[in-house]
């Protein structure tokens, strides 16, 4: 599969690359931009591509340039055989700067958070010309997973941009974001692409084999999530997690306690990601379709019934809501805290799958 | 030569940053700042801009003789006002600490002001008193001065001083991280001249340690005990 | 490609280039140094840090022209490891995406990644170009860079500040270095070429670097300059590093001009003796007195835990009599640096800067702030 840094063509998302060639156009270019919307929409390939534009030269002029009289950027496309582009794929381009999340090493999974001290390496960076002479791009995907000091000290950042200098911030929830982090920023909002448009993303991801037609109607216009859901690992999560949810409110305890306990477990690292996507989505999915017409669509085997079944455990559309905001923090502090994974998924399951 | 040995710093430091886009613009200055926009319509040959010591009134002033070409002048005995005040002159007369004119100042000060409105010029007098309360002796001159219109930066709000602490600091080399600075900003003097002193004690402070100015520094600089400003 | 090389050579040039490879990296075609081998009989290893770049060129005898990477720290390793006077062939297989050592009976395959994954560096011409001797660059750096700063919220003292200036004597070049205690100023005839050069402040990493690497050297030394690059070429490397983007302090008005009181003594009994004091000064501080009198200098020192010490000194004084205090450390730091017998020292009192000089070379000038004490 095709990650973001390597994806050259654009789908959808025109408004976007226009406001951007606009920006890049004038004399004073925003220096920050938090690139907003759903997970898996395409804002870490755009942000590659702003990244892939300017460091191969494009934009030259923008910036406090002394001859404004360069022709408008009508587009972000590159040459694809620029050295850069594979240097940016590669992440060995002198002048690019990606941050985010880290390998622990020693407990061999994801960390938690972006810490202060990968922050700092942002300052640092800046604090060096640029090596090819021209831009220097930060890219930090995504900026929801910083914790608070990383983000108060990405702030002094932001407050004081050196020149030819961009900070693109990736953001699934910009909301959660400081405040004053929001207001520093450009905003750039994407929006869930059209079902064509996210099967030509995919599919050109997947290199010419066909996208699963449910992966495509279960994507809530977002390629990443497609492209997720197409991976047969990744959808048996979601469809023993509905199977579970069929049962509901009278699931069998041992059977809720396994579904948990498998997930708990250290190897269970990828596994336990994709639950929480997953789950996280699918019940965002109950809640649009209950609140739009009543009726969730039965696009996965038995997805109506299960859907029935967990608004029936929760009581009503309104608990369910509740229910899923607070699993979302549940999962987030989780992940910060260090807590028990076992634990975090019996909460998050018990009032979707018993009457209490 | 014990632990209070102290090593003292070199007075580094960077040529302060007056060019326009360094004006930082606040409630308290706002006033101001819309007199030199509205420039050249002053309806007067002369304006007076006043202000606490360290208000940024010459940096104003310095922004205003950068749009306007205008040439520092001082009207004094000794001073040519003729070749001073050619046809559409425009001066800038700051008088930096000193609160009003000489009383041997007068007469000239009233005959520049005179060759001003003749010759079609335009004075900025940038004074830390308005003009009309200058203690002048010189009748024609104080009715002159009176006549002037006045403008005045007041006493510096909340965002003004953290901007210009933050701003006094860049001067000096130095950056303020935003928890230190929600430490100090209920703790400080609300004037202009306390602030750039708590910039300048606040940076050889942290030149003596060779560290960043941390919230342990500015305790000390405050001469706070250690266990101030915890609840922040 | 193929090629035979020297194992000696190969060695000190790997040894070179491999001290710019971190250990740990988290972009795998960091770890790898880039080989290639061009028509001919030599070969150029190239490694990068992606802020500081070095080319090492190496003869050599090329049978099949090409290039590969391979990773730094084994090919080092491995190349170290074998016989003195051995002869390694280096061969690439592209297609296996692996490099093979071969040396006597060893045999090493190693994994390698494209080389068109190895960051490109920066080739273009730079604006300004002069050459300065290994000697003159030397001495430049020696006597600044103790001074250079490692404080990071102040990161443009992390470096030295190398710029052109006016002089009565005529255009000269300066590089100059603090960390806001210790101000180091080094002058030298500009080069020709260096006229209207940018001010630019090199980073500590590449003076450390470049000052390793001139202990072997002593040709010229090729400077290309830009406002945000510099390149040195000496013998058969070349070094390329960014620079720190930043001001560098108005320096100038640190330097004391209107000092009065002029100190002048042996550069060597003195430096003993402060050595000799300082053993009582607390570890923290380094403090050390110096009370100037009619009848000499007399250097205390003491701390509650360690005792105290005295010593006097014969040396040329006729101002009024005072006592100043300094780190020790410091004033070791630049008596190191005066390469004559006698070291002059004009202060104005214990709380202003005070200046050191050589009294028989002025083109190094030192400001050193004193301690209370």
């Amino acid at each position: 599969m095709r990650p973001a840094r390597e994806t050259l063509t654009l789908i959808g998302h025109g408004a976007n690359e226009r406001l951007v060639s606009d920006a890049l156009s004038g004399n004073r270019v925003p220096q920050a931009w938090l690139l907003a919307g759903p997970p898996g929409v395409g804002k870490a390939t755009f942000a590659y591509r702003m990244a892939r534009f300017l460091l191969t030269g494009g934009g030259a002029a923008a910036g406090p340039s002394l001859f404004g009289d360069s022709a408008p950027i009508t587009s972000l496309a590159v040459n694809e055989d620029h050295p850069a582009v594979r240097q940016i794929a590669v992440g060995s381009h002198p002048d690019l700067l990606v941050i985010e999340r880290e390998m622990d090493e020693k407990r061999d999974k994801m960390k938690a958070a972006i810490s202060v001290d990968q922050v700092r390496e942002i300052s640092q960076f800046l604090h060096l010309t640029a090596s090819q002479g021209g831009w220097r791009v930060v890219l930090i995907d995504s900026a929801d997973e910083m914790n608070v000091n990383a983000a108060n000290a990405l702030l002094k950042i932001l407050e004081e941009p050196p020149k030819r200098a961009l900070l693109l911030l990736v953001s699934h929830t910009p909301g959660r974001l400081l405040p004053t982090i929001r207001s520093r920023c450009r905003l750039l909002r994407f929006a869930p692409l059209l079902p064509e448009e996210v099967r030509i993303a995919a599919e050109a991801v997947l290199e010419g084999e066909p996208l699963d037609p449910i992966a495509l109607t279960l994507s809530d216009g977002a390629p990443g999530r497609a492209l997720a859901l197409a991976d047969p690992d990744t959808r048996s999560v979601l469809t023993d997690l509905l199977a579970l949810f069929r049962q509901a409110p009278k699931c069998d305890p041992a059977a809720v306690h396994g579904f948990a306990e498998k997930l708990g477990k250290a190897a269970a690292d990828a596994q336990y990601r994709s639950f929480v996507t997953q789950f996280d989505a699918w019940l965002m999915r109950v809640i649009r379709h209950s609140a739009r017409n009543g009726r969730v669509p039965n696009d996965l085997p038995g997805e109506a019934e299960a859907a029935e079944a967990v608004l029936r455990a929760a009581g009503s559309l309104d608990r369910l809501i509740e229910v899923w905001e607070k699993n979302t923090q549940l999962f987030r502090q989780t992940d910060g805290l260090n807590l028990d994974r076992k634990q975090a998924v019996l909460s998050a399951l018990l009032p979707l799958t018993q009457r209490l | 030569m014990t632990a209070s040995s102290l090593q003292l710093p070199l007075a580094l430091g960077f040529r302060p940053a007056l060019g326009e886009e360094d004006f930082l613009i606040t409630p308290c200055n706002a006033l101001a700042v819309a007199w030199i926009d509205r420039w050249p319509d002053w309806s007067a040959s002369a304006l007076v801009l006043n202000g606490p010591a360290g208000a940024g009134k010459s940096h104003l002033a310095s922004v205003w003789a950068q749009r306007s070409g205008a040439t520092r002048a001082r009207p004094g005995v000794s001073v040519d006002l003729d070749a001073l005040v050619p046809q559409g002159a425009r001066l800038l007369i700051d008088l930096h600490a000193e609160s009003h004119p000489e009383p041997a100042a007068e007469a000239p000060w009233f005959h520049l002001l005179n060759l001003l409105r003749e010759r079609k010029g335009q004075a900025l007098i940038v004074a830390r008193e308005p003009a009309a309360r200058w203690p002048v002796r010189l009748p024609d001159l104080a009715s002159r001065l009176a006549a002037l219109p006045q403008v005045e930066i007041s006493p510096p709000d909340d965002a003004l001083l953290s901007a210009l602490l933050v701003k006094h600091l860049a001067d000096l080399g130095a950056s303020l991280d935003p928890a230190v600075l929600r430490y100090l900003l209920p703790r400080i003097e609300r004037s202009f001249a306390a602030i750039a002193g708590l910039a300048t004690e606040l940076n050889q402070a942290a030149l003596s340690a060779q560290k960043p100015i941390t919230l342990a520094l500015a305790r000390k600089v405050l001469q706070e005990p250690d266990d101030a400003g915890k609840r922040e | 490609m193929k090629l035979t090389i020297d194992r000696a050579a190969l060695l000190k040039s790997l040894a070179h280039v491999q001290s710019v490879v971190e250990r740990r990296n988290t972009i795998p075609i960091l770890s790898n140094i880039l080989i290639e081998a061009q028509d001919g009989d030599s070969v150029s290893l190239t490694a990068t840090d992606m802020d500081l770049d070095m080319v090492d060129r190496v003869t050599c005898s090329v049978s099949v022209p090409g290039s590969v990477t391979a990773p730094a720290h084994t090919l080092y390793d491995i190349v170290r490891k074998l016989p003195d006077g051995a002869s390694v062939e280096l061969t690439s297989e592209p297609e296996k995406e692996r490099v093979t050592v071969r040396a006597g009976r060893s045999t090493f395959t190693l994994p390698s990644l494209p080389t068109a994954d190895f960051p490109s560096l920066a080739s273009d011409d730079l604006p300004f170009n002069f050459t300065l001797s290994s000697a003159e660059l030397k001495a430049l750096i020696d006597r600044t860079s103790f001074a250079i700063s490692t404080e990071e919220t102040r990161y443009y003292l992390n470096g030295i500040y190398l710029h052109a200036t006016q002089q009565p004597s005529g255009p000269v070049m300066r590089g100059v270095a603090t960390d806001g205690h210790r101000l180091a100023r080094v002058e030298l005839p500009l080069p020709k070429g260096a006229e209207g050069i940018p001010g630019v402040i090199m980073p500590r990493k590449v003076v450390l670097e470049l000052r390793k690497l001139l202990d072997e050297s002593d040709g010229a030394v090729t400077i290309g300059l830009s406002e945000t690059r510099i390149r040195l070429a000496f013998g058969a490397i070349i070094l390329s590093s960014k620079l720190i983007d930043g001001t560098f302090p108005d320096y100038e008005r640190v330097i004391p001009t209107g000092n009065d009181k002029v100190l002048e003594l042996n550069r060597n009994s003195f430096a003993e003796a402060v050595d000799r004091v300082a053993t009582i000064s607390t570890e923290k501080s380094r403090a050390v007195k110096i009370a100037l009198g009619t009848n000499g200098l007399t250097l205390t020192a003491h701390s509650p835990e360690a005792g105290s010490a005295l010593e006097e000194l014969e040396v040329s004084y006729t101002s009024s009599p005072f006592e100043i205090g300094f780190n020790s450390r410091y004033l070791l730091d630049i008596l190191k640096q005066v390469q004559g017998d006698v070291a002059q020292f004009i202060m104005a009192d214990a709380a202003s800067p005070t200046v050191v000089r050589d009294r028989a070379d002025g083109s190094a000038i030192y400001v050193l702030m004193p301690m209370r004490v």
